[in-house]
């Protein structure tokens, strides 16, 4: 038996969406007909349907053996896990986004702290980053902050903020993650849900 | 936790290290006892002692820096490069403090190059865990310091994201910055079980670490540890150590119950710590 943790939300939709298109129907069809369930057990597998920020956390616990995440997640927190294969679903990209073009940004805000500070690390540029939980877009239309550093998919909700995508960076999409003993102690359960998954 | 039981666990981990050091003391090792306050010289730092002093706790006094104690392998080896320490083997028990926790160590060290006195170590460890602690050890992953500094250069081996990426198993990550046709891409893809004899076969300059590998390995099957792996991908955590490296996990424990392996600080060493 291996335990997968799975982020509630969006990410589950195209997780179930990609389980179709790769013919894993025992697994998709459990996962539709959840309603407020937070575990699944199938005859192979049990699913654990938590906050996409606290897969990585169930993970390195060893309460699961596999996680499905957001490279955005791994990237702000540094948890002791192997971090196994890309995903083709989830994308979406960081982006610093504002009213309008500046040559510097002097305050950030942002619910990514690491990566806003390696950012303008990596282009020799100080920052002040304010961190906020959610509604990050209210910090710069405000005027609170001179930009935003948040994950872009549609841009959306950024021009329903009157705000716009002002600098493209990295990619983001779903990674499949492993507890470290786990990845040893099931490695030839892992190694089959990795070749169930895996992009052709 | 109600004050009967606390005060019975208390007893309990009292017990069990002094038990730990007769038990070890009863079979001729030496006991070694050190202050769990080091002191360092600024001017004498090596980059051992600098790359550890991000997780340890340690302030400045007159003059020196001092930490509390993170490793008690790391201790001793300090010890031998300033003193003169006549036992082959020794057994020891203490605290070891990171910057927010404490954990007792209770380890062996024999100081010799004899492969067989080494392993009688680790045969000791494995029988004392499983019974006198009466813990059934469901798997052990052994590694060699020295096989990714033959398939990398000193540079990829010294980069932190290069070493990030193999820490975490990410060869997406790790084929986009060292290229499809690094011989390490090949490797990753192979399941756990079977890497060694893909290194075996296609690195054939890396047989040599390959047998020791197996020999270590062959001492965990005796002892009836469930699954024994070979891992390719073990990165040094210090420069000392540059032979056998060993992880032994009891049933549903995420943090490895012991660990430790070969290391050669001052001379031919090997080593052996229960994380308690």
């Amino acid at each position: 038996m291996i335990t997968i943790a799975l982020s509630k939300g969006r990410q589950l939709k195209d997780f179930i969406q990609y389980l179709d298109e790769k013919k894993l129907t025992s697994w998709s069809t459990a996962l539709k007909s959840i309603s407020r369930e937070l575990v699944i057990e199938l005859e192979d597998v049990r699913f654990l349907l938590v906050k996409g920020e606290d897969v990585p956390v169930y993970v390195e616990e060893g309460v699961a053996d596999l996680g499905i995440t957001g490279s955005d997640v791994l990237y702000e927190q540094d948890r002791q896990i192997n971090n196994l294969m890309d995903l083709p679903f989830g994308y979406c990209h960081f982006a610093v986004a504002a009213k309008e073009p500046k040559d510097t940004y002097p305050v950030v805000a942002t619910k990514y702290v690491n990566f806003t500070k390696k950012y303008f690390d990596s282009i020799m540029q100080p920052v002040k980053i304010i961190q906020l939980k959610g509604s990050v877009e209210l910090a710069a239309t405000i005027d609170m902050a001179d930009a935003i550093m948040d994950i872009v998919q549609t841009g959306t909700t950024l021009k329903e903020n009157g705000l716009y995508e002002q600098i493209q960076l990295d990619e983001i999409n779903a990674r499949l993650i492993s507890n470290k003993h786990a990845y040893f102690a099931k490695n030839d359960e892992i190694q089959t849900v990795m070749n169930q998954l895996r992009m052709n | 936790m109600n004050s009967i039981s606390l005060n019975k666990s208390i007893l309990h981990q009292k017990r069990q290290e002094l038990d730990f050091l007769h038990h070890f003391h009863g079979l001729g090792y030496d006991l070694i006892d050190l202050s769990a306050i080091e002191q360092f010289d600024w001017t004498k730092l090596s980059d051992d002692d600098l790359g550890l002093m991000n997780n340890r706790h340690k302030w400045q006094h007159e003059g020196s820096l001092y930490a509390l104690r993170s490793d008690w392998t790391n201790a001793i080896v300090r010890y031998r490069q300033k003193y003169q320490l006549h036992s082959e083997t020794i057994a020891y028990s203490g605290p070891v403090y990171t910057q927010t926790s404490e954990k007792h160590q209770y380890g062996l060290e024999t100081f010799t190059g004899d492969i067989q006195k080494q392993m009688a170590v680790l045969k000791q460890m494995v029988a004392y865990i499983k019974e006198s602690l009466a813990l059934p050890l469901s798997v052990a992953v052994i590694s060699h310091n020295t096989l990714l500094k033959n398939l990398l250069s000193e540079e990829d081996l010294s980069d932190e994201l290069t070493r990030k990426y193999i820490k975490e198993r990410n060869r997406d990550a790790l084929k986009a910055k060292l290229g499809a046709e690094h011989p390490i891409i090949a490797l990753m893809a192979q399941p756990a079980a079977k890497q060694s004899s893909y290194v075996k076969e296609h690195m054939p300059h890396l047989k040599r670490h390959i047998e020791e590998m197996t020999q270590w390995e062959a001492i965990l099957n005796e002892e009836q540890v469930t699954y024994v792996y070979g891992d390719m991908l073990a990165l040094p955590s210090q420069s000392y150590y540059k032979g056998i490296s060993i992880q032994l996990y009891a049933e549903d424990t995420v943090e490895p119950i012991a660990s430790g392996g070969q290391y050669s600080s001052p001379s031919k060493a090997f080593g052996i710590g229960l994380n308690i």
